[in-house]
């Protein structure tokens, strides 16, 4: 039987290419998201089901779990549904449910928090702060500061990325000639290590790091603990990226990478264990030192109990006002749409400041909590027992403590200091030069 | 309900059978029309309307007018290199990914013993999750330890340091797209195969040589499908994104910040939805006009045997 309007072949692929086009061509569309609900409060008296996001993967998740089977034990009315958020890729659900469906009290990391406070995303805790009578004062300034906008309360801190410590093995140090009870004390105490203890093979690449630098985090860190800060009170007058002490921290590393056959050896190596899957270049052996959070202590514990470390500060720069940097924090919200914000805040209490942030935080993962006086006696015994360098740890918190600004403008201003990090490494561009354009740069952010 | 169902009855025997043909003909393409009109173009429109207001996701938009258009073209300093970066990838991935996978078609169309297992091994990498694929070649590409320079030194060549230096990121960015290079290959095949015999051997029987038949026949007669691979790969190539999200993150150096994951940034790390809606509405018309181009070119190119005529 024939059509009486047969499609050619060339109207066909005409039309196949047309549509195709057209179905393409959509997905240069950006994904709308619907507009957030009205707020209501739930009562607070009969049976409560809330959602709780978090980003605890692994061993974490299981010590979760036993936490939160404590709250429901103290709590019974409130059954807590949690959802692990992938991590890294967390930030994408988290967006999408603070705009739409949103769960009652979700874990955000500062780089996400000071968006979404600036766009209303988050319920201001203030109120219910003071109807408890929790003082901001039991937690450590600098994590503190890190839940504030615009002087609100928009969340209580959970877990801070506050310790960056400084590790290293001691057998390599006193290899070095470094005693290896004080390890590295200052950036000459770091070059010398990086000089004498990265060892390369045949072909000329590094086979072992005296110290593992990480990238331009290392100049970050390194300007703090040279006693500058960036960012002031995050007006454009108080930038001073390209402060003396600053570019005497860029300089530094800069010359830390040279010891370790420059910027491609170094990066080469890092991404070669990386592909090896090594983990940890010191506990895997392949590096004498290097800069981590406080979580380490348990990895030691658990992969090489018998690695011989310590730790401590990382090694400050030749000006003597060394501050502590407080990058980030990871705070507990409860997002302006949340269907139970009471049993949500009830929740929020129990971990961040309550017996659930003790036996989280301090009994069961041997880290320092948010609040100063957990990590005392009597509280810090089971701590003390898995880090034998708890007050080492401490003695960060207990520092100079300056935080990072608390704002959304924040990522914009790191990705220029990355990128005049990557123009002096990559050659393109001067110390000089790189600081003058990031001064500009990143005043106009703030401006 | 009787009356009702009655004269629906006689509404449809009123009809002509061609008009009963083409409503039914509608009834049946009405779940992809739905489809398209909800997931395609509501979006596409939605985006157009948001591209003129201040939109962060948690809000609601309000009005701002050109304000968007105006900082992109003005103040925005990356705009132009992700443009550039982006117009390097679509300059070179789409000649390189049409000649291999046409060649690759063309070779694969020959009688050889192991022609499915060849046609598998060269499809298989197309269908292979992008993010697996990605990250084998970030080891493929390791500047000490990566396959790739490991044959480079072999030809005593020194192989660069691929993804940590501007001048070779992106380059690698385009070979490691040319590793879905089986998908156009299919559709080749898939041409070839249906050019009619005939032509072939009417040719060997004028004495025509066999680069002269590939040059005379296969070409124009391969011009329909070559277009609609074009087209495709134009517009996906503009849309470059995972490789650089997962290989490089745009740098070093925003070498490799391609547009698409420029305005990923914007929407999903800064929550500018209003900015990356007027970023995607930019390269929806740059795509869209390159697209026309290629469509008016198409008349003094492509050969429709249908039609008769080039």
């Amino acid at each position: 039987m024939r059509h009486t309007n047969p499609i050619s072949r060339r109207q066909f692929l005409r039309g196949a290419a047309g549509g195709s086009a057209l179905v393409l061509l959509a997905a240069c569309a950006v994904p709308t998201a619907s507009v957030p609900a009205d707020t209501g409060g739930a009562p607070a008296l009969e049976a409560v089901t809330i959602s709780f996001w978090h980003i605890w993967g692994g061993v974490r998740d299981e010590q979760l779990k036993t936490v939160l089977d404590d709250f429901t034990a103290t709590y019974p009315e409130i059954t807590v549904e949690t959802l692990l958020l992938p991590n890294p890729g967390y930030a994408d659900k988290i967006v999408t449910g603070l705009a739409g469906d949103a769960p009652d009290l979700t874990m955000i990391y500062t780089v996400e928090f000071a968006p979404a406070a600036a766009q209303g995303a988050l319920q201001s805790l203030d109120d219910r702060l003071a109807a408890d009578a929790v003082s901001p004062d039991a937690w450590y300034p600098g994590i503190w500061n890190m839940t504030q906008w615009q002087g609100n309360t928009l969340g209580v801190p959970f877990v801070g990325n506050f310790l960056q410590l400084f590790y290293w093995n001691m057998d390599d140090f006193a290899a070095a000639g470094l005693d290896p009870e004080t390890g590295a004390v200052d950036w000459q105490d770091l070059s010398h290590v990086m000089s004498e203890l990265s060892t390369f093979d045949d072909d000329g690449h590094l086979d072992h790091m005296g110290f593992v630098p990480g990238g331009w985090g290392e100049w970050m860190m390194g300007t703090y603990r040279n006693g500058h800060d960036w960012y002031g009170d995050a007006m454009p007058d108080s930038i001073a990226i390209d402060h003396p002490l600053s570019q005497e921290a860029l300089e530094f590393v800069v010359d830390l990478y040279a010891r370790g056959g420059g910027w491609d050896s170094v990066g080469a190596a890092l991404e070669g264990w990386g592909n090896q899957q090594l983990g940890n270049p010191m506990i895997a052996g392949v590096a004498s030192s290097i800069r981590s959070g406080i979580f380490t202590v348990n990895i030691i514990n658990d992969q090489k109990p018998d690695l011989p470390y310590k730790l401590g500060k990382y090694p400050h720069g030749p000006n003597g006002e060394h501050l502590d940097l407080i990058q980030a924090c990871w705070n507990m919200v409860i997002p302006t749409n949340a269907q139970n914000p009471d049993e949500a805040w009830t929740l929020a209490k129990y971990l961040s400041r309550g017996e659930g942030h003790l036996k989280f935080m301090v009994e069961i993962q041997g880290r320092p909590a948010m609040i100063r006086d957990y990590n005392m006696a009597p509280h810090d015994a089971k701590a003390r027992e898995k880090n034998p360098y708890w007050d080492d740890a401490l003695e960060v918190l207990n520092g100079k403590q300056v935080s990072l600004p608390v704002s959304d403008k924040l990522g914009a201003a790191q990705n220029i200091l990355r990128e005049a990090f990557e123009r002096v490494m990559l050659e393109v561009d001067t110390v000089d030069a790189a600081l003058s354009w990031a001064q500009g740069e990143v005043s106009g952010i703030f401006g | 309900m009787s009356v009702s169902l009655s004269s629906l009855s006689t509404w449809w025997a009123r009809q002509g059978q061609v008009r009963r043909r083409t409503l039914l003909g509608y009834l049946f393409l009405s779940p992809w029309l739905l489809g398209l009109l909800a997931f395609t173009l509501f979006p596409i429109l939605a985006v157009f309307g948001l591209g003129f207001m201040k939109y962060g996701i948690f809000g609601r938009p309000t009005w701002i007018g050109i304000q968007h258009y105006r900082d992109i073209f003005t103040d925005d300093r990356l705009f132009l290199t992700t443009l550039g970066n982006t117009l390097y990838f679509v300059a070179l991935s789409v000649p390189l990914s049409t000649v291999i996978g046409f060649l690759l078609a063309v070779a694969l169309n020959t009688r050889l013993i192991g022609q499915t297992i060849f046609r598998t091994a060269f499809y298989v990498p197309s269908i292979v999750p992008q993010v697996a694929a990605v990250l084998l070649f970030v080891w493929l590409f390791h500047p000490q330890i990566g396959l790739i320079n490991f044959a480079l030194d072999l030809l005593g060549l020194e192989g660069p340091n691929w993804l940590g230096r501007p001048q070779w990121a992106k380059p690698a960015i385009v070979i490691i797209g040319l590793w879905g290079v089986g998908g156009g290959m299919i559709i080749y095949l898939a041409g070839l195969q249906s050019i009619p015999q005939h032509l072939y051997e009417a040719a060997e029987i004028d004495g025509a040589t066999e680069m002269r038949r590939f040059l005379t026949i296969t070409i124009p007669m391969m011009t329909p499908t070559l277009f609609y691979n074009l087209v495709i790969g134009i517009i996906g190539s503009f849309q470059v994104f995972v490789t650089a999200y997962v290989a490089t993150q745009g740098g070093p150096l925003n070498s490799t910040l391609f547009y698409v994951l420029y305005l990923y940034r914007y929407a999903f790390e800064e929550f500018r939805l209003g900015y990356a809606s007027a970023l995607a509405w930019i390269l929806f018309l740059l795509v869209l006009a390159l697209t026309v181009m290629v469509f008016r070119s198409s008349s003094s190119w492509v050969y429709y045997e249908s039609g008769g005529e080039r």
